[in-house]
């Protein structure tokens, strides 16, 4: 640790050796550059969330459904699946253990087990899943309202309870807890709201962030 | 009693977790930024940064495709008023700006720089990284040096360790 002298206006007798400087980067360079991986993976992840926002934007999805069945006014379809390509030509695939449908209200449709699958760049992919989903074709609204996750092979996991979609509008909002997990750390916070198709997120409510140091710098280079 | 500096709190090689709390979070994607507002806290081990905004501006593509290595952080500002503490060490000002492409850290507006019962005032406190040395400034543009930092060439009989 070198030591740094304070000449003070040029006066010996007042000079102050009050700081030194340790020979390494200031610590304070240390903590952001350790806290910059962290937030540029979770910059990535916002903007995987919203990838499925782009479903809205693209030709006729091809639509099929192995077994449906009629009963009274419902259409159950089993094991639907929607698969289709997003305003950047990446194919996504949506599909669902059960779908139900109102012949009175067909705009409306009730999924079970919603998975949509995302393509991404090279090997990459993003996943979303829920339990319960909810979806409006005239409002072109999806609500996903129980156990919501969506996660990418660069190792990023969000969790939350319920999110509502607007494809229309391009947003996201999710009005309980959220958790955002990656590889060199987490975020929480009690509300989440993706904006504009992705180009803002907004984490309110006691946003705590916890970045891993040792994992960074492993995890930096990929 | 070795004295730090208030800046030495927050040690690149520490790999102690970082924390970050805030009221929000803001990630614009478009102007490439994120803005964390409302009681601030940034803590890593012993050392803690507290400001009303940090803004963390960056570069690399929006696209989901870009792997999160490839963005890169330009610079951080943090204004509303700044404390950053490590140890017995405090330094405040408005407004702290670390930019990454010159290593800098430069703090302005009521700057003072605390170690016990030492303090020191100024208008502007500059941290060069690379250099390991900084310097309060004191008085608008004049620039006139109030308290200088500088290198020690280490103890006498010491080498110094580099």
């Amino acid at each position: 640790m070198n030591d740094l002298a304070i000449a003070f206006d040029g006066h010996a007798e007042n000079r102050l050796t009050a700081f030194s400087a340790a020979r390494r980067h200031s610590r304070l360079v240390g903590l952001l550059r350790v806290g910059v991986p962290g937030l540029a993976l979770l910059l990535t992840a916002g903007f995987l969330l919203t990838s499925f926002l782009d479903i809205r934007s693209l030709g006729d999805p091809v639509f099929d459904q192995s077994t449906s069945a009629i009963s009274g006014s419902t259409i159950t379809m089993v094991e639907p699946r929607l698969t289709g390509y997003n305003s950047q030509r990446r194919p996504y695939e949506v599909i669902a253990s059960r779908a139900e449908q109102d012949i009175a209200a067909p705009q409306k449709i009730d999924l079970d087990q919603l998975a949509a699958r995302m393509q991404l760049e090279g090997d990459g992919w993003a996943r979303l899943e829920s339990s319960r989903g909810f979806f409006d074709n005239e409002g072109q609204t999806l609500r996903l309202n129980k156990d919501v996750s969506v996660t990418s092979n660069t190792g990023y996991h969000a969790t939350m309870n319920s999110a509502d979609v607007d494809l229309e509008a391009g947003r996201v909002t999710s009005n309980e807890p959220v958790a955002v997990t990656f590889d060199a750390g987490d975020l929480k916070a009690d509300r989440m709201e993706i904006r504009d198709g992705g180009d803002l997120i907004i984490f309110q409510g006691r946003v705590r962030m916890k970045i891993e140091p040792s994992k960074t710098s492993a995890k930096g280079a990929t | 009693q070795q004295a730090t500096n208030a800046f030495d709190g927050f040690s690149s090689n520490s790999d102690e977790p970082v924390n970050i709390e805030a009221d929000r979070l803001d990630v614009r994607d478009k102007d490439q930024a994120a803005v964390f507002t409302g009681n601030v806290v940034v803590t890593q081990g012993e050392s803690r940064l507290e400001t009303k905004a940090l803004t963390v501006f960056y570069t690399g593509g929006a696209t989901a495709d870009a792997p999160a290595s490839s963005r890169s952080i330009r610079r951080l500002e943090a204004d509303g008023g700044v404390v950053v503490i490590s140890k017995d060490q405090k330094a405040t000002g408005n407004t702290g700006v670390f930019d990454m492409a010159s290593n800098t850290i430069v703090m302005t507006g009521g700057v003072t720089v605390s170690q016990g019962p030492n303090v020191i005032r100024g208008d502007r406190l500059f941290v060069d990284l690379t250099k390991q040395t900084s310097r309060i400034e004191t008085g608008g543009n004049t620039g006139r040096v109030r308290g200088l930092f500088l290198p020690n060439k280490g103890t006498p009989g010491a080498p110094p360790r580099n």
